[in-house]
């Protein structure tokens, strides 16, 4: 089966960064892959390539990706991964350059 | 209980001086009653944990609900630098099984998704639509046929065949031979009776089909692509 671009990309990398007096603390930026296996609450997610990772209908990508964030909220100790994304390094963003429709 | 007489400055001063070390432990202890009692006041309801927590950093620190979220309770006000203070004293006050997460006014905490990938999506079908009908025509057998369609490789034309089968497998053969296009497949027949043309299935590439002196057509779609 053939697949064209959306002019949306996914990104697979989320970056936690916890500064304290302008400095980051031990150990951080920190970074989480969208990819790999994790298990948040009673589900579980297994790795999965970058090209099904593309494909992923739009249901269940977004089933991945909210489990994603809970398991960094999780996993840092974050109430809200929503909150402190920085504008426009969001995970689901049109990208008609590097995703040309 | 001293006399009048030996009530000097100096002798007080003295007397004072050696009691100072009792009077010390006196107070000290009397800190610790009291701290024992403000201690064992405090529960686990909220308010008193906030005022357990303010009480001891001397800040705005209010605890709110965790919302569903992962932990039960959010603590909010706390420094940073008390967080292993804080979480010791929480530990020891809140109800067992209880989850909680600081969230610290002196921390920014920032989140970025980056290494981004292009979203795909398969090509859909918007319309499919019948066309190009091939009639197959069967006269005479009176056997169980199986009716087949060979597409051949990609980009040739296939073939449908008529095989004898059952009892009557004997008997005369009738070979019925048609084109389809590339790409297409049979997937309509119908079986011609005294009422004409009737619909008799829809399972693709085979068919099983009783055939007595009456006719046969299948009909192929072409989708492309």
């Amino acid at each position: 089966m053939d697949y064209v671009n959306t002019g949306i990309e996914r990104c697979k990398t989320l970056t936690i960064d916890k500064r304290s007096g302008g400095a980051s603390l031990i150990g951080y930026p920190k970074s989480y892959d969208i990819l790999s296996a994790f298990t948040v609450g009673d589900m579980s997610h297994g790795v999965i390539t970058e090209e099904n990772f593309q494909r992923l209908s739009e249901s269940i990508y977004n089933e991945r990706l909210g489990d994603f964030k809970k398991y960094v909220e999780s996993a840092e100790s974050i109430v809200s991964i929503n909150d402190i994304t920085v504008p426009g390094f969001e995970a689901y963003r049109q990208n008609l350059n590097s995703c040309p429709v | 209980m001293l006399m009048v007489v030996l009530r000097q400055s100096r002798t007080v001063a003295f007397i004072e001086a050696l009691n100072f070390p009792s009077v010390e432990v006196k107070s000290e202890l009397d800190a610790f009653i009291h701290d024992l009692q403000y201690r064992s006041s405090i529960t686990s309801q909220v308010c008193w944990l906030e005022k357990l927590l303010s009480d001891r950093f001397r800040g705005d620190i209010t605890i709110t609900e965790g919302n569903g979220l992962f932990v039960d309770f959010h603590i909010n006000g706390i420094q940073y630098a008390d967080k292993d203070e804080a979480y010791a004293l929480i530990n020891r006050y809140k109800l067992a099984g209880k989850s909680f997460a600081f969230v610290f006014p002196d921390l920014t905490i920032t989140a970025m998704w980056g290494d981004g990938l292009c979203e795909t999506q398969p090509i859909t079908v918007e319309s499919a639509a019948w066309s190009n009908p091939v009639c197959v025509e069967m006269i005479n057998p009176s056997y169980y046929l199986i009716l087949s369609i060979h597409p051949g490789s990609t980009g040739t034309p296939g073939d449908i065949s008529a095989n004898p089968f059952g009892p009557y497998s004997s008997g005369t053969v009738v070979e019925i031979r048609a084109t389809i296009a590339a790409g297409g497949y049979f997937n309509h027949w119908e079986i011609y009776t005294d009422e004409g043309w009737q619909f008799l299935s829809n399972q693709g590439l085979y068919l099983h089909a009783v055939v007595a002196n009456t006719k046969i057509r299948a009909f192929y779609s072409y989708i492309n692509q």
